[in-house]
């Protein structure tokens, strides 16, 4: 689970005449991260583009305007574009249509201009007891009737666009598909090595789908182009392929905000997977609060089908089972004190809530920087493991060693203060021996971190005191509403309700933002500095849209 | 004594309140207008920006924390 997919790479030899064929293997298995090839000298250059790039671009040009004019995205279009293929047809339709659609466009621009004209005119119209010429004036109030005939054939050409719109909007989506997917094709020789009469590819392809590779290369092509594996250092940037089971694969997004993680280290999804929401849910910790974001995250995830969308709703849909279960724990429903008021005093022997966080914030506080310092004594062990794998086990002592036993001998310390006396003096001789291993590390410098390490366990802190200003804004609304605006009675009822709602709204907003943010820091700035490193570069295999 | 020893209890924890509240945002006022002229360059930066904007936000944690201290263990037991 924390390890991904093994790439090897990959190099694609044959003459230039194979090349079109190869260039659509590729591109319909999906399976090859390109290497862009950068020209280095006269021998070998970048290959040219195939076919007419520039009449295909431009009319893609012309679909993606008008698909974007309309806003027609592909999530409303059922239907799959079955003929693949560039006619003579397309292009006249892509054509016609957006003459159409210009004509239409500048009548109903016309009309709306002279219709605002008359709307001017309107305002003479009280100038009749200036002595004017009768037939004048009828003349210029048959103008101003006018404009309801001009109203009605702006509808007209309005409604025209309209139907015409929807009737080519789903061969419009085709056409974009289509045509970007072969310009792709098209273009890939400029990524690609070659020479007079070859061609080569290089690449990065996942270990197991090697050997299906070379089948169908063989069975296309005899041995008219052949693909081996090529050696490769560690060094080089390896392109890294996920393999989440899908209740961690939302958790890639957090990776994908910071950094991709590079091929040689351990990718931390797994972890956040763990700490995120259980961080999001100490923060907001509201059975209300939680159930709303859970029902508003699984109705958006309907409406809202991109892949970035669909993880962020992932996490927020998993972070609020989180806040639930927090909530039960502080027994909190929208900032009311739940168990209070329903006058349950207990719930299978335990005592309810099990923490009242407003008035024993200090359980709280102990927690949150318990939870600090296992989760800084994670990062250095993953950092320990990186280390050990990149440069060898002294290595690894003395950068990542020391700082574990520093904050083990730190927990023995203050367990020694509850437990038994006797544990000082195993964790004074921790502390020593993890000062000594600093030193030797580091060097002086070392020492001055230790501050570093303190403020980053401090910094958990947060995770109380975001909760308590989230609940504190709760019970202010609720005692605002409940103590001084409805007692007043009358016109005071509907509008505390008024209060009520803004408040919640406002404050769900803030807390969502807020409890995601902070979780989010918690992460990036105290676990990730730990050990990671990131720079890595993400497994886009050719042929596929982004 | 005790009256005014409550007094300066209470009123140090409005001040560490108050200043750090005051610092986060100052700190995150050029942070912010940093962000955001980063992502015009580069719409990717949005996440980091986002993340660092909110860097400063500790301080008046700190500050809150300090507070609450103050008024929930120190003051109790000057009076």
């Amino acid at each position: 689970m924390l390890s991904n997919e093994r790439m090897i790479k990959i190099a694609l030899l044959g003459t230039k005449d194979l090349m079109k064929d190869t260039i659509d293997i590729l591109h319909s298995l999906k399976i090859i991260h390109i290497i862009d090839f950068k020209e280095q000298n006269d021998t070998f250059q970048i290959g040219k583009p195939l076919g007419e790039v520039s009449k295909y671009s431009e009319i893609l040009l012309s679909i993606r305007s008008i698909l974007s004019s309309f806003d027609i995205r592909p999530e409303n279009i059922k239907e799959t574009y079955t003929k693949r293929e560039f006619t003579r047809e397309l292009e006249i339709d892509v054509l016609k249509t957006e003459k159409e659609i210009k004509s239409l466009n500048e009548k109903i621009s016309k009309l709306n201009s002279v219709i605002i004209e008359i709307g001017k005119l309107k305002t003479l119209s009280d100038i009749e007891d200036i002595g004017l010429d009768k037939s004048f004036l009828k003349s210029f109030n048959n103008i101003i009737t006018s404009k309801s005939d001009l109203e009605n054939q702006k509808k007209i050409y309005n409604d025209k666009l309209e139907l015409l719109i929807k009737e080519k909007s789903s061969h419009f989506l085709q056409y974009e598909d289509f045509l970007s997917s072969e310009i792709d094709k098209m273009e890939a020789p400029l990524r690609f090595t070659t020479s007079t009469n070859t061609f080569l590819v290089e690449g990065w392809i996942s270990e197991n789908k090697f050997n299906p590779l070379q089948k169908t290369i063989k069975n296309k092509f005899g041995d008219r182009v052949h693909l081996e594996k090529v050696r490769y250092s560690d060094q080089e940037s390896i392109p890294v392929e996920f393999k989440h089971p899908s209740p961690v694969k939302p958790f890639e997004l957090l990776l994908d905000l910071f950094e991709y993680p590079k091929s040689r280290e351990i990718d931390p999804t797994f972890a956040i997977f763990i700490t995120f929401p259980l961080f999001y849910g100490i923060m907001l910790g509201d059975i209300g609060y939680g159930l709303i974001i859970f029902l508003s995250s699984l109705l958006l995830k309907k409406k809202f089908k991109t892949e970035g969308w669909k993880m962020l709703l992932g996490i927020l849909e998993y972070s609020s089972l989180y806040t639930i279960a927090f909530g039960l724990i502080d027994g909190e429903f929208f900032g009311f004190d739940i168990f209070h008021l329903l006058e349950i005093e207990e719930i299978f022997g335990i005592h309810m809530p099990i923490i009242d966080r407003i008035v024993d914030f200090m359980p709280v506080l102990i927690l949150s920087i318990s939870i600090g310092v296992l989760h800084i004594l994670l990062g250095l062990i993953l950092g320990f493991i990186n280390i050990k794998k990149a440069h060898g086990i002294k290595e690894a002592i003395l950068e990542k060693g020391s700082w574990i036993i520093l904050i083990i001998s730190f927990i023995v310390i203050v367990i020694s203060s509850f437990f038994s006396q006797a544990l000082i003096y195993l964790g004074g001789g921790l502390l020593v021996i993890s000062i000594i291993l600093l030193l030797l590390g580091e060097g002086f410098i070392g020492l001055i971190e230790i501050f570093g390490i303190m403020s980053n366990i401090l910094s958990y802190v947060r995770l109380m005191a975001i909760g308590l200003s989230s609940v504190g804004i709760a019970i202010v609304i609720n005692s605002i509403v409940m103590d001084i605006v409805i007692p007043k009675g009358g016109v005071f009822i509907p509008l505390g309700y008024i209060i009520l709602i803004v408040g919640h709204v406002g404050n769900i907003m803030l807390g969502i933002l807020a409890s995601f943010l902070h979780a989010l820091r918690l992460h990036y700035v105290e676990f990730f500095t730990k050990f990671y490193e990131g720079g890595g570069i993400k497994f886009k295999p050719f042929g596929t849209k982004y | 004594m005790a009256e005014l020893a409550v007094i300066v209890v209470v009123l140090s924890a409005a001040i560490s309140v108050a200043v750090t509240g005051f610092a986060a945002a100052w700190a995150e006022k050029h942070i912010g207008s940093a962000a955001v002229g980063a992502m015009v360059e580069k719409e990717e930066l949005f996440g980091k920006g986002l993340v660092l904007t909110v860097i400063p936000e500790t301080i008046v944690i700190f500050g809150l924390t300090v507070a609450l201290v103050l008024l929930f263990v120190v003051l109790p037991q000057v009076l």
